[in-house]
């Protein structure tokens, strides 16, 4: 098993003999070429000294030795004792060397020779005489060898002493206490030998060497160390980390399999937990793979069939809206959307909407002329929504309109529709109504209510509830009683019907739109026409309950009591009277803004019919009264001359002649064929014994395209 | 019912200002009437300021033009109002007078 150790801590180990070999070797191979340098050096300077020492003899045996013998003097060892005499060569070399020897310690220069002449001079050891063996083979070759002398480390070179000139021949061939006397010029008669202590060189080279050493593995201890505590760093602990997180991410799998494999503590260095953990891991992954890849493909499956399912759903449920909204088409149909719907009628206007909150409504309005003063308004809230609701919505209608229009009171009406309701509502529905009769031609207007909202009338300076919250819902109990109540309309005053859609539409915070604000909306558009009123009205609802779903039907009916553009003007049958016609005819024109061509139309049209009525209407001379009425409604101007002249039906003149010269252009029948080209509708009738010369126009193009423009503007 | 007259030659020009109606075409039937009798032979109506006419006053000046004609005098109208060119149109006098936008046109017209 491997040692739990650190990545760093085994690298050392790995590394520390092999750094700490390398090192001693390197110091080794320095050290022992140092060593050789040494040697060659020392050797090269024992060699100098020596040559010194040599060319100092060859001066002295060449210049000093045969002075001495010209001069008769003697050569001798003694020569501190014996007057004139001279040292000899080798005596010179000795002293010389003693000399340098005291100086220099350790130092030694020797003469030897295997045949001396001084007995001392004889070579010593092993070493001297390996080195004459040497010299005499290669006399030209010095012999250099460190040694061990006295013990201590010497570099030793001994180098030939050849028999350089004559004299050292015949001195050596004629001294008596040489062994030798037969040498000849050129022979090898001995040797220098120069010693040099090296121990201290060599202790100053070991020293060298251990300071190197020691260095070297100092500085290897130091980059180990940087090393260790740099792969801690960098390898080690990442390496743990990212172990521990995985060892975590194992323990936090759910799978037995997963946590039953944590490793509970690392085990080997940090890269072989690592690995453990990994391959642990890569188990529980695969494992959980294949598990996904199973859920996923019956995951697959079940959307499928879910898909398959949505489809059908859906199908069927664009059938069912389709069906809902030819439904939803259909009754909207019911009701009467066409608006203004009596263009003809400038006494009144009438504008209503409604909006379903589902696609069927159980909301409804109505309105019906009974006859030509009268004008039912109907508004009701049929319970429930949706279809149920508007089944019945649609049979409360008819019913509704048909008593309405049998000319009965509200009161009447409504009861009837309640008695009919009751029998067959097996499904407990009720609908809330008012009914309202306005008497165009007085502003009153006669109601009853069925546990409806209380509409209101507006005017400029009043808001009134119409009647007071009474009267139960129709289709509840078959015998109720219903009760008529009236009031009168001023002109300009206008009539709201609304449901209760209105006052509960609920705001993002669930609060109601509520009836206090609805009167103040209604104070505010008071002087609206019924479409600019409505659509108003609508818009502040939708804008307060905007962010929430609508709850329920929002539905509305306005209705406008008008005085009617009218100018009625009593004339006297005499041809003044017409300028002042005139003139009122202009003072209305401008009221209404009526164009100046359709009031000259109009004003030309009457002077021609009231002129001939004044000049051949009447039978006698007397006064005669001519009334004329002017009225403007939906872009129609009419007029209607009423005179008790003789009956005379203007519309029986025959054409004038329109085309002759003039010579034989008849003169008059002009009047009847102008009235004729400038108004659209001439009708006459002779009632009461007097004739009524109804004629009217639509106003000119301009104008139409204005008041439509205006009608519009809001919506 | 205003009534102005003045000569250019041997042009009569009358301009007549406000309504010709029922009220107040007789006076101008007179002087027409006078004019024609003076011996005018060349008459220039102009409606400039006139601002309504009705078929009393058409015939009026149908009455004029018959007797100008028939002593072989001529007549012109000019400078008519849009609704009363219209009133003209469809009473068919404008095949009966010759119109033009000017008096100066007119009498140019009648002289010539």
């Amino acid at each position: 098993m491997i040692p739990n150790w650190r990545i760093g801590t085994k690298l050392l180990v790995l590394t520390l003999p092999l750094i700490a070999a390398a090192t001693l070797l390197a110091t080794w191979t320095l050290h022992t070429l140092n060593a050789e340098r040494l040697h060659e050096k020392l050797k090269s300077r024992a060699s100098s000294i020596a040559h010194q020492v040599m060319a100092d003899r060859q001066y002295y045996g060449s210049v000093v030795v045969p002075r001495v013998t010209d001069l008769k003097g003697s050569l001798g060892a003694d020569y501190r004792d014996v007057h004139g005499r001279f040292p000899l060569p080798a005596t010179f070399v000795r002293e010389v060397s003693e000399q340098m020897a005291r100086k220099q310690n350790g130092y030694l220069t020797r003469l030897i020779s295997p045949w001396p002449i001084n007995k001392e001079q004889r070579p010593h050891d092993a070493f001297e005489m390996e080195a004459f063996a040497s010299l005499a083979a290669r006399p030209n070759e010095p012999f250099v060898r460190a040694d061990t002398l006295e013990g201590r480390a010497v570099m030793r070179v001994l180098m030939a002493d050849l028999a350089s000139s004559a004299s050292c021949v015949s001195c050596h061939n004629a001294h008596p206490q040489s062994p030798k006397h037969d040498f000849q010029l050129n022979d090898l008669m001995g040797g220098l030998e120069v010693i040099i202590p090296i121990d201290q060189y060599l202790a100053e080279s070991r020293h060298d060497m251990a300071m190197a050493l020691g260095g070297g593995l100092m500085l290897c201890f130091l980059v180990l160390g940087i090393v260790s505590i740099g792969t801690q760093w960098t390898v080690s602990r990442p390496l743990a980390h990212i172990g521990e997180r995985m060892a975590q991410f194992m323990r936090q799998q759910p799978d037995e399999q997963a946590s039953g494999q944590t490793p509970a503590l690392p085990r080997g260095d940090e890269a072989a937990y690592l690995a453990q953990t990994f391959s642990k891991m890569a188990g529980v992954i695969r494992s959980q793979q294949t598990a996904l890849q199973e859920a996923n493909a019956s995951l697959e499956q079940r959307v499928q069939e879910r898909t398959a399912e949505l489809r059908r759903t859906t199908a069927e449920k664009e059938r069912i809206g389709s069906e809902l909204r030819i439904a939803s088409e259909i009754q909207k149909s019911i009701l009467p959307r066409t608006f203004p719907p009596f263009p003809d009628r400038a006494d009144f206007e009438i504008y209503a909407t409604t909006i379903p909150a589902l696609e069927m409504g159980g909301d409804f309005y109505d309105f019906f002329l009974i006859d030509d003063k009268r004008l039912g308004v109907v508004i009701a809230d049929v319970s429930g929504k949706g279809v149920p609701a508007a089944i019945f919505m649609a049979v409360s209608r008819s019913l509704l309109k048909a008593t309405a229009l049998a000319s009965v009171s509200p009161s009447a009406c409504l009861e009837h529709v309640n008695r009919l309701l009751c029998p067959d509502n097996e499904s407990a529905m009720f609908v809330t109504v008012f009914y309202g009769i306005l008497h165009t031609e007085t502003g009153e207007l006669e109601f009853s209510n069925g546990g409806h909202n209380v509409p209101y009338v507006i005017g400029d300076d009043r808001l009134v509830p119409v009647g007071t919250p009474a009267g139960m819902a129709l289709g509840v109990l078959d015998d109720v009683r219903y009760q008529t109540s009236r009031m009168t309309l001023n002109p300009g005053e206008t009539l709201v019907l609304y449901t209760d859609g209105v006052t509960e539409a609920m705001d993002g915070q669930g609060r109601l739109f509520s009836t206090p604000r609805l009167e103040q909306t209604l104070r505010r558009l008071a002087d609206q026409r019924p479409v600019h009123l409505l659509t108003q009205l609508v818009e502040d609802v939708q804008v307060f309950s905007s962010g929430a779903v609508q709850a329920d039907d929002i539905t509305l009916l306005a209705l406008q009591y008008r005085q009617p553009a009218l100018l009625e003007v009593a004339l006297a049958n005499r041809a003044s009277e017409l300028q002042r016609l005139a003139s009122d005819l202009e003072r209305f024109a401008r009221n209404h803004r009526i164009p100046e061509r359709d009031v000259h139309a109009l004003s030309l049209a009457l002077d021609e019919v009231i002129t001939n009525t004044i000049a051949y209407g009447y039978d006698d001379q007397g006064a005669h009264e001519i009334r004329v009425r002017v009225t403007l409604a939906n872009g129609r101007l009419s007029a209607e001359v009423e005179d008790d002249g003789r009956p005379f039906d203007p519309l029986t003149a025959p054409e004038p002649d329109l085309t002759s010269a003039v010579e034989d252009r008849p003169v008059g029948g002009l009047g009847i064929h102008l009235v004729r080209s400038l108004m659209e509708r001439v009708d006459y009738r002779r009632e009461s014994g007097k004739n009524h010369l109804i004629m009217s126009k639509r106003l000119s193009a301009a104008a139409q395209a204005e008041t439509k423009a205006e009608h519009h503007g809001n919506l | 019912m205003e009534i102005s007259e003045r000569r250019v030659g041997d042009v009569c020009i009358v301009q007549i200002a406000g309504r010709l109606d029922s009220g107040t075409s007789d006076g101008l039937a007179q002087q027409l009437h006078q004019i024609v009798d003076g011996g005018t032979r060349r008459l220039v109506i102009d409606f400039e300021r006139l601002d309504y006419v009705s078929s009393t006053g058409l015939r009026v000046l149908l009455v004029a033009a018959k007797r100008l004609k028939a002593v072989d005098g001529k007549m012109a109208l000019s400078s008519l109002k849009p609704h009363i060119l219209e009133v003209f149109e469809i009473a068919g006098f404008k095949s009966i007078f010759p119109i033009y936008g000017s008096t100066d046109q007119a009498s140019q017209q009648l002289s010539a």
